[in-house]
């Protein structure tokens, strides 16, 4: 099978939100819906879905045949891909290769969570099966609480302030305003990260992600699917997915986030990228230590200095390497399953020139990087303007 | 493990660990998991035993001052959870700040 290029042809998106009114097929059709409004007239070839807990957020598995049937096109090959929060840049990876490697001309990848159903012990308890049953769980450690763990290594190891952790969220926040979908779109000040409820000491609720709906979808095309129309395409030139020692805490040196590291680093050797080509990055900041320590790892700061170098003002609107632009996990949302696929959509209106009052002046190209666990699946993928 | 992530062998023999170690780091929770609301909150540390080995475990019987990265713990055993209503009582490991 010859290899082709692969395109990001159209995307769709749900606000993230408390969706009461929908259900989880309601969300992935509605994404799927203005996703597939960019393919009139055709049908993709295969539907992936990425979801991380269906089964307790929706009491619902099968979500890839559901979603076709819903969207009229049963018989089309689906199936879901799960690698807990980052099931959403898991499931594009999946159909990347497919569709580059010409198995398939199309694919519909679309990234769904339902979370807000759930009480919030119960959303502590789906989020926890990212983690070790028998090992983690077994202790009561929520999500929340190992990375607090790393939070407080980190700002010890590495004498980072409580106002340097801070900075993330609020480069996030300051970005979300004029995104649309974003879940919540106010400016915050580092002093409403330090004055919030504390969660799992020294990580404070704005140094977290939000819990909300939401879905978003794109359409993958190769060169045989992608020709005529005036479609604007954005290409996929590299993506790698990779994995981590399980858990945290067996690591060589946890502030070493491997996977990250390899990911991109795979996918850059890919692409033939030198890393001063990028114009933006969609990072993963689940918890603000989270979103420093995948700065670090990409190599865009040094060890140590992910959260300095965001105070400092690297990574703002008009930065020379802005993160984030729509507002990141913190403030446009995290429907976990969902989020890697939102980011990979962000990144295809930021090189289509679609991104409206959040546009990166010029971008040429974007990564995107998705993780599950504390590092422990990480997804990257990169984008440049199609020739 | 079932396969030696360096060497790919699956001769892998259980072996006794130390009972003691130091906190390399903690987090206090204030929220655990459902099923352990009565210990909130919850001291968690990553404990580092006297032989390298790392383990998640929670601290328990100590002072809140004494509970800091580089104190020295030792093990214990103590009801780890409770499996239900008609399921068994667990017990494992917890541990104790020691001076």
């Amino acid at each position: 099978m010859a290899r082709s290029r692969a395109y990001v042809s159209s995307v769709g998106m749900t606000s993230i939100a408390d969706h009461w009114e929908d259900s989880i097929l309601d969300l992935a059709v509605q994404a799927s819906r203005e996703a597939l409004r960019g393919y009139p007239n055709k049908k993709p070839d295969q539907i992936i879905v990425g979801n991380m807990f269906s089964a307790v957020g929706a009491r619902q598995e099968h979500l890839g045949a559901m979603l076709a049937a819903a969207l009229g096109l049963a018989g089309t090959p689906a199936f879901k891909v799960e690698a807990a929060c980052s099931s959403g840049g898991s499931a594009f990876n999946v159909g990347y290769n497919l569709v580059r490697s010409g198995a398939m001309d199309s694919a519909l990848v679309v990234g769904v969570e339902k979370m807000r159903d759930l009480e919030p012990e119960d959303v502590s308890l789906a989020l926890a099966m990212a983690e070790s049953a028998e090992y983690t769980q077994f202790v009561g450690a929520t999500f929340a609480a190992l990375n607090g763990l790393l939070a407080r290594y980190y700002m010890e190891q590495m004498d980072v302030s409580r106002d340097e952790l801070s900075a993330i969220p609020v480069i996030d926040h300051a970005n979300a305003v004029t995104a649309q979908h974003a879940q919540f779109r106010k400016e915050i000040t580092p002093e409403v990260v330090s004055r919030s409820q504390m969660i799992s000491d020294p990580l404070r609720l704005f140094d977290c992600a939000p819990v909300g709906d939401g879905a978003a979808a794109v359409l993958l095309v190769n060169d045989n699917a992608a020709s005529g129309g005036r479609r604007k395409l954005a290409e996929v030139i590299g993506g790698k997915i990779a994995t981590n020692d399980f858990t945290i805490y067996e690591r060589d040196d946890m502030l070493d986030f491997k996977s990250t590291r390899l990911a991109f680093k795979g996918a850059m050797e890919q692409a033939g990228l030198a890393p001063a080509k990028l114009g933006m990055v969609e990072v993963h900041d689940a918890f603000s230590v989270v979103g420093a320590l995948s700065l670090e790892a990409m190599g865009f700061s040094k060890r140590g200095h992910g959260a300095k170098d965001a105070k400092a003002g690297r990574y703002g609107r008009g930065s020379e390497l802005p993160i984030n632009t729509f507002g990141g996990l913190k403030a446009r949302g995290h429907p976990v399953g969902a989020t890697g696929v939102y980011q990979i959509a962000e990144a295809y209106l930021q090189l289509t020139d679609q991104a409206g009052k959040n546009q990166v002046e010029g971008v040429e190209y974007a990564a995107t990087q998705n993780i599950g666990g504390v590092d422990t699946t990480s997804a990257v993928h990169l984008f440049g303007r199609a020739a | 493990m079932y396969r030696c992530k360096k060497c790919g062998s699956e001769h892998i023999k259980d072996k006794e660990m130390p009972r003691t170690g130091k906190i390399m780091t903690y987090t206090r929770l204030h929220e655990p998991l459902p099923g352990f609301e009565a210990q909130a909150p919850l001291y968690l540390a990553v404990v580092k035993l006297d032989n390298g080995a790392r383990i998640l475990s929670q601290i328990v019987d100590s002072p809140d001052e004494a509970v800091k990265t580089g104190a020295r713990v030792k093990a214990t055993v103590r009801r780890a959870l409770v499996d239900g209503d008609s399921g068994q009582i667990v017990y494992g490991y917890k541990f104790i700040v020691v001076n």
